[in-house]
């Protein structure tokens, strides 16, 4: 029971935030050779107040007040999610290529994506006790995690008014967990004979036999990256990290269409109750629930489609609008609109708003200084969750730096 | 500042570990769901082995004890036994060797002088040859090196045949044989006539000689008549040719090619110890082994063959063979192996089938030819050790001897009824058998001379009362056809009738002691089988029909209990656990639970007192739909401690029927469902 609640709290409250992405070459437009090394971690939901995720991850206890600060923004269906992405990039121009631009690097991606019920929230943060008699529709349900390292090379295109980057990846699969209930209902009896789980779902689950950071599935991946410059505007249009994983023979794939009662776990002798059949029990529910079939299978990865709109407004300033969808984490594309202005040669403020993806309405904040060919990045996703931690759903941090030539 | 700082923190630990499994906070949530489920049937109290359904469904308690046995294990131990022998070689073969010479007429002529020369000079021309008289010797070297280096003899013939090739007579023929190196003289002879043509043997003794391959024919000198007055052709190459044969050869040592030969060979009968008192004539065995240690110190490699020639393992004689290689000069060459005796068939009549118990083996040593100059000698030996160890017999035929065999004082405690350890109970219809089962081809007699059950809990003993129906049964021997067994079977019934058996089982004994004894061919020696697997064995049979009255009876029970390994109970924080209990038994039990340390002192009392009442029984006595009720352990911080201090468990529960005035029935769906519920607070963590 400790490890199902543990999961269905775990992960949503873990999980949300986002990070609006560019590509390398965006970021170092004008440079001859560039190497970038950069972290972001973004988490956030769409229905769990920052205030909330706070006291899960820093406070010792949650006490009820907590518990009902984690249901005070849930609704029938809830999203959270958590990013957190590395990147080590390093660009060059050869002058006399085709395609002059190319680019090489590493990328660590690690998506967890929750999607539950207001119920299921209820279930994990009481317990079933409280809702004895009561059938509890626990849908929807449905985790994604997955995590993998890419190793990428990119070549890219200039014309005048057009430049093309296009990618191609092998993809070195760590883990990936999923579930998705079409029904999943609970109900427990007030005198606790028995609990009654009606479940309808689909799932799978990557090797569980090796290491958290083995290697237990390879693939390959490719992007594709168009930018049109126009007179007064500049338009890019991608699609990254578009790939599959085909994950070892030792995953599992559950496809479950059942009803099913657990009474316990039977004990032919009462008079030998063994030191362990408490954990037993628990683990017989979940053995009889999720045991899966062993086999190969083949995955997609979380692919991410972005456009930007980019509007000079002066010397030192101009306008990002855009919109950015990765497949299956976002229930909402996130849009955005950023005013880039740069004071005096060193400092660079990105003030952002933003609305959707697996939050909500946020403004963001990212500061650059450049100086001898360095570039270091702060950024601070979300700061309306410091400001009004019981409203808003995330956080997202992010530090970079970058040498260019 | 505070919160910032953290978050820093949180940085720091994402940036340094790439990953997500952060320390959280934790947080209490109310569980209610099953633990476990079981269900408690009357077999789980009295053993379901010892439970047979009646045609009415209902229970009858069977009980079998063994009283007695008898078989082949108390009649022979594991037999052991340790064959050494020093075996030195019987004796050496060689084959008789022929080793041809001569000597020409032109040898001859060289030392007689005058006549000498002249024959020499007619050479090729016909003439009459005078006489010739004091004709001196010679010699010629004979080359042996290709048959032997030297051999000493025990015994032996030197024959050395002469065939006179000559145009003339010769006599006075002096001659010997002598080890060109030693001197040593083997044979010297002289002949008085050797006509021409004609062919003469000389033969002497080599006992005690060696010869040596450079040898040497001596001519100690010749006469000749001459030729007679004849004319004869001289050819000066014409020579007396000499045969040297040595025959019957008894060597001592030789270097020499040997011939393939048995060098041991030696037969010996081994007596199964510890069989004193029966007359086997055949065993099957059942295991054992025998291992085999071989030291030789022969020159050369001895095929070593042992044989128990009266046996039989699929189909063929046991026997083994092992070549032992050369041993080194000064030094031993061992052989050591191991092989299974298991499922050997033997006679054990002996060599000449006029003995028990007893099989006979031969072990042969075999030298093959080479072709290569080896030396051996009578001296040479090997040493042999068969070592046969837990040699037990599987099956035998034979006189298995009369024996009487004191069975007790002995001790058997009924399980089942144990538990059990005070209240009323009445019984209806008992009895009991006394069982004898005879699978062996020996005639045997079982008397028990008393039997009294004990309650040990109370210490009550009653003795079954035997005078009336007697306390001795007689069983014939058992019948074998083609191998399947038709044991003799006797029983004696002891019942209400003519025992006190209702009194001896209600005072609900948990040990039964017995004495009494074993008597094999009570009428005299038998001739027959035994197998190991099928001893004479002797029960006693209890029948108890489960048609009761039970009042107080207590059942009491221990079971180890650990909970100290489990963490889940450190996360309870309070609450209780209920027990459910649907008891479809016909009675009203009372329970009692209490934990215990290691020292067996209570610690806590879990359940005091807790009554299960008994469901209604229709017109019938029959319980017709189980009774629910419900028993609530409270659950503490403090209990749970308890709960993890404990080392055992104590159940009690006490039974009554004494609602009900009739005998009731337990039948075979009676049981009690049990289902542990957990509802408490239970704190998630990390």
């Amino acid at each position: 029971m400790r490890i199902f609640l543990i999961l269905i709290l775990f992960v949503p409250a873990l999980s949300g935030g986002q990070i609006i992405q560019s590509g390398p070459w965006q970021l170092n437009r004008e440079a001859d050779r560039f190497v970038d090394v950069s972290y972001a971690y973004a988490l956030g939901s769409a229905s769990i107040p920052f205030a909330a995720q706070r006291s899960f991850l820093f406070d010792d206890y949650l006490d009820d007040q907590d518990k009902e600060l984690f249901l005070s923004k849930a609704k029938d269906n809830n999203q959270s999610a958590l990013n957190d992405l590395f990147e080590f990039n390093y660009g060059y121009r050869l002058s006399n290529a085709r395609a002059q631009r190319r680019t090489f690097g590493i990328h660590y991606n690690s998506i967890r994506a929750v999607n539950y019920s207001e119920n299921l929230l209820r279930l994990a943060l009481y317990g079933n006790a409280p809702f004895a008699d009561d059938t509890l529709d626990l849908s929807p349900t449905a985790w994604w995690r997955i995590k993998y390292l890419e190793a990428f090379y990119s070549w890219g295109f200039d014309t005048e008014k057009w430049s093309y980057d296009i990618t191609a990846a092998v993809l070195l699969g760590m883990q990936e967990q999923r579930f998705q209930a079409e029904r999943l209902n609970w109900f427990t009896p007030s005198s606790g004979e028995y609990i009654a789980l009606s479940t309808a779902a689909t799932g799978s689950l990557s090797d569980t036999t090796s290491g958290p950071n083995s290697i237990n599935g390879l693939g390959i991946g490719t992007g594709f990256t168009a930018t049109y410059r126009g007179n007064d505007w500049t338009f890019i249009m991608a699609v990254e990290n578009l790939g599959f994983i085909r994950w070892n023979p030792n995953s599992y794939s559950i496809d479950v269409d059942t009803n099913y009662t657990y009474e316990g776990l039977y004990i032919d002798n009462l008079f030998d109750i063994q030191d362990n059949f408490f954990k037993r029990s628990i683990y017989s529910l979940g053995q009889a629930y999720f045991s899966g079939d062993q086999g190969s299978r083949i995955g997609i990865t979380p692919f991410l489609l972005r456009f930007e709109a980019i509007k000079p407004l002066s010397e030192t300033s101009r306008l990002r609008l855009g919109a950015q969808y990765r497949y299956r984490v976002f229930n909402l594309p996130l849009i955005y609109a950023a005013y880039d202005v740069q004071l005096g040669e060193i400092h660079r403020l990105s003030p952002t708003i933003h609305y959707g993806g697996y939050n909500r309405l946020g403004v963001s904040l990212d500061y650059r200084a450049r100086f001898s060919g360095f570039t270091v990045l702060l950024q601070a996703g979300n700061l309306n969750s410091w400001v009004a931690p019981q409203q808003s759903y995330g956080i997202h941090l992010g530090l970079g730096i970058r040498k260019t030539w | 500042m505070k919160l910032l700082l953290r978050f820093s923190l949180l940085l720091l630990v994402i940036l340094s570990s790439c990953r997500n499994d952060l320390e959280t906070a934790d947080w209490d949530v109310d569980l209610l769901a099953p633990i476990l489920t079981s269900d408690l049937d009357f077999g789980d109290i009295a053993g379901d082995s010892n439970l047979t359904i009646a045609g009415d469904s209902s229970l009858i308690f069977v009980y079998r004890t063994p009283l007695a046995s008898y078989g082949l294990s108390d009649i022979m131990d594991p037999f052991l036994y340790t064959h050494y022998e020093y075996l030195s070689l019987d004796s050496l073969e060689l084959e008789d060797i022929a080793i041809p010479a001569s000597i020409s007429l032109g040898q001859i002529a060289n030392n007689a002088g005058f006549v000498g020369a002249l024959i020499i000079a007619q050479n090729g021309n016909t003439i009459v040859v005078p006489y010739l008289g004091g004709v001196l010797g010679t010699s010629a070297p004979i080359d042996a090196s290709d048959y032997f280096e030297s051999i000493s003899l025990v015994d032996g013939v030197l024959e050395m045949k002469i065939q006179n090739g000559l145009p003339i007579d010769v006599e006075d023929f002096g001659f010997g044989i002598i080890n060109n190196l030693s001197g040593q003289v083997l044979i010297q002879d002289t002949l008085d006539y050797i006509a021409a043509g004609a062919t003469v043997t000389s033969t002497t003794s080599l006992a005690g000689k060696t010869i040596d391959s450079g040898l040497l024919v001596e001519i100690y000198g010749l006469s000749s008549p001459g030729s007679n007055g004849q004319s004869v052709l001289i050819d000066t190459s014409n020579a007396l040719s000499i045969t040297l044969t040595i025959r019957d050869l008894k060597p001592f040592s030789a270097t020499t090619i040997w011939p393939e030969q048995n060098i041991i060979n030696d037969t010996s009968e081994v007596f199964l110890e510890g069989s004193e008192g029966i007359e086997l004539t055949y065993g099957r065995m059942r295991s054992g082994e025998i291992q085999m240690t071989i030291s030789s110190t022969i020159n050369d490699s001895v095929e070593f063959e042992y044989i128990i020639p009266e046996s039989d393992l699929n189909g063929i004689p046991f026997s083994f063979t092992e070549a032992i290689t050369v041993a080194p000069n000064g030094s031993v060459s061992t052989v050591v192996n191991t092989y299974d005796f298991t499922g050997i068939e033997m006679d054990l009549t002996g060599k000449n089938h006029d003995l028990f118990n007893t099989f006979y083996h031969i072990i042969l040593g075999r030298i093959d030819s080479t072709g290569l100059i080896i030396e051996l000698s009578l001296e040479d030996s090997l040493t042999v050790e068969l070592a046969l160890s837990e040699l037990i017999i599987d099956y035998a035929l034979g006189n298995l001897g009369e024996d009487t065999v004191a069975v007790g004082p002995e001790q058997t405690e009924l399980i089942g009824l144990s538990k059990l350890v005070s209240g009323f109970l009445t019984l209806d219809q008992t009895t009991a058998t006394l069982e004898l089962v005879n699978p062996v081809g020996a005639g045997a007699q079982f008397q028990l001379d008393q039997i009294t059950g004990t309650n040990s809990r109370t210490n009550q003993s009653v003795m079954l009362d035997l005078s009336v129906a007697g306390n001795s049964i007689q069983v014939a021997p058992a019948q074998e056809s083609n191998g399947v067994i038709s044991p003799s079977l006797g029983d004696l019934e002891l019942n209400e009738d003519n025992s006190n058996i209702n009194e001896f089982l209600s005072n609900l004994p948990d040990r039964i002691s017995f004495e009494g004894r074993t008597i094999i061919n009570p009428n005299g020696p038998h001739v027959g089988f035994i197998y190991y697997d099928h001893p004479f064995e002797a029960f006693l049979n209890l029948e108890v029909p489960m048609n009761l009255h039970a009042e107080d009876l207590t059942l009491v029970d221990t079971a180890d209990f650990n909970l100290a390994t489990g963490p889940e109970w450190d996360q309870i924080q309070g609450g209780e656990i209920r027990l459910l209990v649907e008891n479809g038994m016909p009675f009203e039990t009372v329970i009692d639970m209490t934990l215990l340390d290691m020292d067996w002192n209570v610690i806590e009392t879990v359940i005091a007192q807790e009554i299960v009442a008994a469901p209604q029984l229709n017109s019938d006595l029959r319980v017709e739909a189980p009774l629910r009720s419900e028993i609530v352990i409270p659950l503490s911080k403090e209990r749970i401690d308890l709960f993890q201090e404990a080392h055992s468990v104590r159940y009690q529960a006490k039974f009554n029927t004494t609602s009900q005035p009739n005998l009731v029935k337990i039948y075979s769906d009676y049981k009690i469902d049990l289902k542990l519920i957990g509802d408490f607070t239970y704190r998630l963590n990390n």
